[in-house]
């Protein structure tokens, strides 16, 4: 046993194996060695036995007849079987009566001694013996003794012997075989476990794990072996940890910038960390034990420490505030200052320590702080900006204080998100949280909005202009919004207010009865007032961005002005330029401005319709020119009177001389040597009668005209009443009829009149003699006129009579369709003396007369349109009160 | 016998109704200017002055002034070359009338006795 227990596992194992197995082995194959010896034996006894049997049955006979040979012959047949070596058999008297026998020498009947008559069979040396009396029915006849040799079983069994060695040295061989491979179940696992423990102890770690598939008692080892390398891995652990966390305190402890200092206030210090030493300028060979408070803190420091802070720390376990240390050079130092008291198990303070740090730069910092946070709010002031930052999941957010005045929120601090959302103005709420839930929190655009708010404090309607970025964490959440908010409410106001001003000049510009179109230097358009869409008929939108000359193609022929304008860059202006703008023609002075200001190139076409300017121009004009004619011809008029009285009276007395009517007459002739009818008789006979009628008629006619001229500067008379202008018209226009038919010069009749009045009955102040005289005159001169146009065929003399009222004014038009009249003779028909009738015909009066009635005695206006070969048209204006007439006279 | 006074700077407009007015049996007197005008009615009383309104100096307004201060009982006819002449308010309070306005030129001259006749009458009327 020692020697195994000197072996190895593995060896073990085997030995032990092959121990139980060849033990096994030995005494099974014993056993059986035995047994088979022993029934080779009895098989030998057996087979003997029962061959002596069979002989003693077959030798009766013979013995009974005393037959020998046939006993012989019986035993004989023995010879068969090989190991019956000499057989006897004897009569009733002990006599052999027959022999077999092979081997005389062999052996010898020495049982006879001893027998009995019954069988036995006995083992003597190296001979069986079996003896069998011989019976027949009960009665003995003889012995039969065998003698067997068992050298054939000896051989047997010592080949039995050789093969059972040879057995167990196979069994013992697969024995060993087999050994040595299952030992490995249990020796592998226990190795395994071996080295898993050496790999333990050698490398100190503990988190090694063996690996456990089984379910054995090796498995329960190994976890139990885990759980125990588990439990001294946690110990380990803790252990180290703690040992680190020694360290690691020990190393902050003296590494830290703060002042610890551990001790008993009546024992002095037991420890002070390298921050507290060289603050307050100890050193390492300093005696700590013998420093106290006073060492520590300054004087006035120290009651308070005392009696307030230590106290509160032995009480409560802890203090904390801030007090002052004395400082290596003697300085004071302000630190902040926590005092803690440690407790034995009992309770009783055993110790304090404390911590104390230098707040020194910290109070330099606030004072800094304080300054930039006092920066940062007049600079919040000076620029109106609020900053805020928005804590996204919270819902909440803080301002700069200039915020919360630009919200007009008096709480500061945290505010909620719906605080924010009630401050915006009705109109902008919903907007403004769409806006920011979905747009600026939801997708991250950058916070870029202006929005009203009614300020909470005053209600106060403010313009804010918000912005802001969105910061988002690694999820894509939003977490804040920082940014920032200005009033812009002055700016908006100030917008509105150019606004308003772009509007105004817009209106104005639109408003201007000129055309104005601005245009870049491309020649496209870039302005088109309302008067341009107006007289071109295409509206800005369509025309704005487009070639002028495609909008406008009548523009085409001032597009070299337009060139010239903008290369010189000097004011170009084209005068009585003639435009088609609805259908009419229309005289107009264009004027392009280059613009050459900052930033702005191109020009602006300005586009002025002076037709009716021209044509009041053409009034004034005629007006003054009929004026300073009516004034010389007033004045020689009255000039001209006077010798006409001349004329006309000496003419008359020269006459009245000549009477024979007048006595002193022929009293003057008698004295003279002739009489009065001679005379008489003489100037008729010689015509001087028929001249002197001549003189006084030219004197007449010349009275006549001196009279019309006269007219011109006459003033009113004021036989003003009102009268119905239509009537008034249709009354002159029978007047014409009658008068002129019978002249045969034209006939009125076969005029086709068009009467278009605006109504039966309009009222009008005027002298109603002069109107109708102005009216026939013009309704003579129309028919007059169309008497010498040849018409075409279907085409018939026609005049059209209109009355209408336009504001303040009654319109009386006269149109014909006679030959109508140049523009020379169109500018001149109002002069006095101007006329187209043959000479004789008329005085070149009558529409200068007219004329003067209209303007100067009615305040009115009178003109004349004519086309040639068209038609000629004349419009009265008369004011339709007389009021007027009289304003106009003052 | 009628005494008339022509106050004309016209010579034969003065000279052509003196003429016509002395065929008529009346005794006329002329003057070229109002000043001889005036003259003339301080040394003989006349009954019945014409005067012309634009004369060169004094205007035939300021002569009849004048002349009615001189002699009261003088009456006037206007004879005048301008067309619608105006009496002035000076003229009306001296019982000058419209009608005793005559125009250049008469067609016919019995206008001129008609207006004198007229004047006389008046005269006599307010005298009686």
């Amino acid at each position: 046993m020692r020697l195994l227990r000197r072996l190895s596992i593995k060896n073990k194992l085997i030995a032990i194996l092959m121990l139980t197995t060849s033990s096994i082995a030995l005494i099974g194959l014993a056993a059986m060695a035995y047994i088979n010896i022993k029934s080779f034996k009895q098989d030998l006894v057996n087979s003997c036995e029962i061959n002596a049997i069979l002989a003693a049955d077959y030798s009766i006979t013979p013995i009974a007849f005393e037959d020998r040979t046939g006993a012989e012959e019986i035993i004989l047949t023995l010879q068969k079987v090989p190991y019956i070596v000499n057989v006897y058999i004897y009569d009733e008297n002990g006599n052999i009566f027959a022999t077999y026998m092979t081997n005389p020498n062999f052996g010898s009947t020495d049982l006879l001694d001893e027998y009995d008559r019954k069988p036995m069979s006995r083992f003597v040396d190296n001979h069986l013996h079996v003896v069998q009396p011989i019976y027949y029915q009960d009665v003995y006849y003889g012995t039969v003794y065998l003698l067997a040799s068992t050298d054939l079983l000896s051989a047997r069994i010592r080949e039995h012997l050789i093969l059972t060695g040879a057995l167990v040295c196979c069994l013992l061989g697969i024995a060993y075989l087999l050994a040595m491979r299952l030992q490995a179940v249990i020796s592998r696992p226990i190795l395994d476990l071996a080295t898993v423990t050496n790999e333990v102890s050698r490398s100190d770690d503990y988190t090694v794990r063996v690996i456990n598939n089984g379910t054995d008692e090796i498995a329960a080892l190994y976890s139990s072996f885990n759980n125990m390398l588990e439990q001294i891995q946690i110990r380990k652990e803790e252990r180290d940890k703690a040992e680190e966390a020694t360290k690691r305190l020990a190393r902050i402890l003296e590494s830290t910038t703060d002042l610890v200092l551990m001790g008993n206030p009546r024992r002095g210090v037991a420890f002070a960390n390298v921050a507290a030493r060289k603050a307050l300028g100890w050193s390492d060979s300093v005696d700590l034990d013998s420093m106290t408070l006073a060492d520590i803190h300054p004087e006035c420091q120290l009651r308070r420490i005392t009696e307030e802070s230590i106290r509160i720390a032995m009480d409560v376990g802890i203090w904390e505030g801030e007090s002052e240390i004395k400082s290596a050079d003697g300085r004071t130092i302000p630190v902040s200052q926590v005092i803690i008291g440690h407790k034995s198990e009992t309770g009783k303070v055993e110790n304090i320590s404390t911590i104390m740090r230098d707040i020194s730069e910290r109070i330099e910092a606030e004072k800094e702080l304080k300054l930039i946070a006092e920066r940062l709010k007049t600079s919040q002031e000076a620029g109106q900006i609020g900053t805020f930052i928005v804590d996204v999941p919270r819902e909440t957010w803080t301002g700069t204080e200039y915020m919360y005045r630009l919200f007009g929120i008096q709480d500061s601090g945290e505010l909620t998100f719906d605080s924010w959302v009630a401050t915006i103005h009705p109109d902008y709420r919903e907007e403004m949280k769409t806006y920011m839930l979905h747009d600026v929190l939801g997708s991250g655009i950058p916070y870029d909005k202006e929005y009203k708010i009614i300020r909470p404090n005053d209600g106060a309607e403010r313009w804010i202009h918000g912005l802001g970025q969105v910061e988002f964490d690694e999820n894509g959440r939003p977490l804040k919004l920082v940014g920032a908010a200005r009033d812009i409410t002055a700016n908006k106001q100030a917008e509105e207010d150019a606004r308003n001003a772009r509007n105004y000049i817009r209106s104005i510009i639109n408003s201007m009865p000129s055309i104005l179109i601005g245009l870049d230097n491309d020649g496209l358009v870039t302005h088109w007032n309302h008067q341009a869409e107006q007289l071109t008929g295409v509206s800005s939108s369509r025309a704005e961005g487009r070639a002028i000359q495609i909008v406008f193609p009548q523009f085409f022929d001032e597009m070299p002005s337009v060139e010239r304008a903008l290369h010189d860059l000097e004011i170009v202006k084209d005068e009585k330029k003639t435009f088609e703008f609805n259908g009419e023609t229309r005289i107009t002075d264009v004027t392009i401005y280059p613009l050459i200001s900052e930033g702005m190139d191109g020009a602006v076409i300005r586009i002025d319709d002076v037709t009716d300017r021209e044509r009041i121009e053409e009034m004034i004009i005629q007006s003054e020119k009929m004026m300073s004619v009516g004034g010389l011809a007033a004045g020689m008029a009255h000039e001209i009177n006077n010798p006409l009285a001349g004329i006309l009276q000496n003419v008359r007395v020269i006459q009245n001389r000549f009477s024979d009517t007048l006595a002193k007459n022929a009293e003057i002739a008698t004295q003279c040597g002739t009489s009065i009818s001679a005379i008489i008789e003489y100037i008729n006979a010689r015509g001087i009668a028929v001249m002197m009628e001549s003189v006084i008629d030219s004197g007449i006619r010349a009275a006549r005209i001196v009279e019309n001229m006269l007219s011109f500067s006459r003033k009113s008379t004021a036989e003003v009443s009102t009268h119905n202008i239509v009537e008034l018209l249709d009354k002159t226009v029978e007047l014409a009829s009658n008068d002129y038919n019978l002249k045969k010069q034209y006939d009125f009749r076969k005029l086709n009149l068009i009467r278009e009045y605006a109504d039966d009955d309009i009222r009008l102040a005027c002298e109603a003699g002069k109107i109708q005289q102005v009216l026939l005159n013009i309704l003579k001169n129309g028919a007059q006129a169309m008497a010498d146009k040849e018409y075409a065929d279907g085409v018939e003399p026609q005049m059209v009579l209109r009355v209408y009222i336009d504001g303040s004014d009654v319109v009386i038009q006269i149109e014909d369709n006679g030959p109508g009249m140049d523009e020379a003779t169109r500018k001149r028909v109002f002069e006095p003396f101007f006329t187209t009738k043959s000479v004789g015909v008329g005085t070149g009066l009558g529409l200068s007369v007219s004329y003067f009635i209209i303007t100067d005695n009615h305040g009115g206006q009178m003109s004349v349109d004519a086309v040639p070969g068209e038609g000629t048209t004349f419009t009265i204006r008369l004011p339709r009160e007389q009021s007027d007439v009289q304003k106009v006279m003052a | 016998m009628m005494r008339l006074l022509i106050v004309d700077d016209e010579v034969s407009v003065r000279r052509s109704l003196a003429a016509f007015l002395e065929d008529y049996d009346f005794v006329v007197e002329t003057a070229e200017s109002s000043e001889v005008g005036l003259q003339k009615v301080g040394e003989t009383p006349f009954d019945v002055a014409i005067v012309d309104l634009r004369l060169p100096g004094m205007s035939g307004e300021e002569f009849i002034c004048h002349a009615a201060e001189i002699a009261p009982g003088l009456r006037f006819l206007i004879h005048t070359g301008s067309r619608e002449y105006t009496l002035s308010d000076s003229l009306v309070r001296l019982g000058v009338k419209q009608e005793h306005v005559i125009y250049k030129p008469l067609k016919e001259l019995c206008t001129l006795i008609d207006g004198i006749t007229l004047l006389v009458n008046e005269k006599v009327d307010s005298n009686e």
